[in-house]
């Protein structure tokens, strides 16, 4: 279901972020602005740093330089987890106090059928993502960071996904899903492309694979072809840096 | 705090310090010196214990879920300082009933009631505030090898345990008097604070 698009005020904002693991940059220089209700998917190859943004962006770490403006509680949702040993139940109760929303409410339009009272470590994959994302989605965070937005989820979980993200946008929250090549998000209203150190702002513009096209790619010139390798295997237009 | 709490009692990592302090406080009850004695003996139990339980807690989860938790308490700086208050409260109805054994066990020696059970209450509030200031920075993102944890702790306890302050407060207790025992707990209390601040502005910088 569409979402009415208004204009809506800077919900967080990563002003010349940079991120190192050792002596690897996995994010370098990099400046994206996301605005309440908007949605927005990240894409780009393995290891070319989605989940760092996703991170970083939900204040699950800080950057090496560069600074991070926006809510300091925010909801994110890993790709994958040691699930704690905890039920279901208290996992919920306990891990955030500031809901908006039933969790219970959620994982039933989720279609969750595990059990409630049951150890989290006996859920299956599928299961417990479910459980996760009940938990992001229902949360009074402006911001929820969704990584691997798909998957472990059916058929019936990703229909509901759709439900409580459009939810959560209405309410006015900011929504950033990382996303394999091949996963389609629907319903997006731009993608940000990650790699070689650099992240594109991808927005509206002639249609792509998933309704956006690149415009713009900023950042260092190392990292472009990087990027422009990512955004020809989405099908996006890449403009060159010489005709911005 | 809670959360953290509740992970930690379901995980079962508290069940090996816990059996360690249980032993130390049978031997020290089953041999028993002055109770101003026996409170300086259980001090380096509640010390390890302290150290043990606080890098525990620290690792009651993995990245991914620590992560979760960080975003949803306002980052990893907030998230290892309100692990590092969670470890001191576990550790302090511990503590309390270890101190009511040390002082029922021994006889007073002539010190007052006052004396010994201010004694033996700055003694171990000590040790736990030590011990939670070292385990602070004993578990990821600091240090991310359980083999360097233990050999951490090892030689971070020994330091601690000869240092002139510290062997001072026991060579006190020994002859029923507890002079520095204030000074100690000042300064564990102060290097407790520190310790939470700074073991939290480690985590973000490293996480």
């Amino acid at each position: 279901m569409p979402v009415e698009r208004r204009l809506r005020s800077e919900c967080v904002h990563l002003d010349a972020v940079t991120v190192r693991f050792g002596r690897l940059h996995v994010l370098r220089q990099v400046t994206v602005t996301v605005h309440e209700g908007e949605y927005v998917c990240v894409r780009g190859a393995n290891g070319g740093g989605k989940t760092t943004l996703l991170r970083v962006v939900a204040g699950a770490i800080r950057p090496a330089s560069g600074a991070r403006r926006g809510p300091a509680r925010c909801a994110y949702v890993p790709p994958a987890l040691a699930p704690p040993a905890l039920t279901v139940r208290a996992w919920l109760r306990g891990v955030r106090h500031d809901r908006v929303d039933d969790p219970w409410s959620a994982l039933d339009i989720l279609s969750f059928d595990g059990d409630p009272d049951g150890s989290c470590r006996e859920l299956s994959y599928g299961n417990l993502r479910k459980v996760l994302l009940a938990d992001a989605l229902t949360s009074a965070s402006p911001v929820l960071a969704v990584d691997e937005a798909h998957a472990g989820l059916d058929h019936s979980g990703r229909t509901g996904l759709e439900r409580l993200v459009t939810a959560a946008r209405t309410r006015g929250a900011a929504v950033l899903v990382a996303a394999q090549d091949d996963d389609a998000v629907e319903g997006t209203d731009r993608t940000l492309l990650v790699g070689g150190g650099d992240v594109s702002d991808v927005a509206a513009g002639d249609r792509g694979v998933d309704g956006t096209v690149v415009h713009t790619l900023r950042g260092p010139r190392s990292a472009e072809a990087a990027l422009l390798e990512a955004a020809e295997r989405h099908g996006f237009r890449a403009v060159d840096r010489d005709d911005r | 705090m809670r959360f953290t709490l509740a992970l930690h009692a379901r995980s079962g990592r508290w069940i090996p310090p816990a059996l360690l302090l249980a032993t130390w406080v049978a031997l020290v009850v089953a041999n028993p010196g002055s109770a101003l004695d026996n409170a300086a003996n259980l001090f380096f139990a509640v010390l390890i214990v302290a150290v043990w339980a606080t890098s525990a807690i620290g690792n009651v989860d993995d990245d991914p879920h620590r992560d979760l938790c960080a975003a949803a308490n306002g980052g990893p700086a907030r998230l290892a300082a309100l692990r590092h208050v969670a470890a001191v409260l576990e550790l302090l109805p511990v503590v309390v009933v270890a101190g009511v054994l040390a002082v029922a066990s021994g006889p007073r020696h002539g010190a007052s009631w006052g004396t010994v059970v201010a004694g033996t209450a700055g003694l171990l509030a000590s040790g736990v505030l030590l011990g939670a200031a070292l385990g602070s920075f004993l578990h990821r993102p600091v240090l991310r090898s359980t083999a360097w944890t233990v050999v951490v702790a090892l030689v971070a306890i020994m330091v601690v345990v000869l240092l002139p302050p510290v062997r001072g407060v026991f060579h006190d207790a020994d002859h029923a008097r507890i002079g520095g025992v204030g000074i100690l707990f000042g300064v564990s209390l102060v290097l407790a604070v520190v310790a939470g601040w700074a073991a939290g502005a480690l985590a973000a910088r490293l996480s």
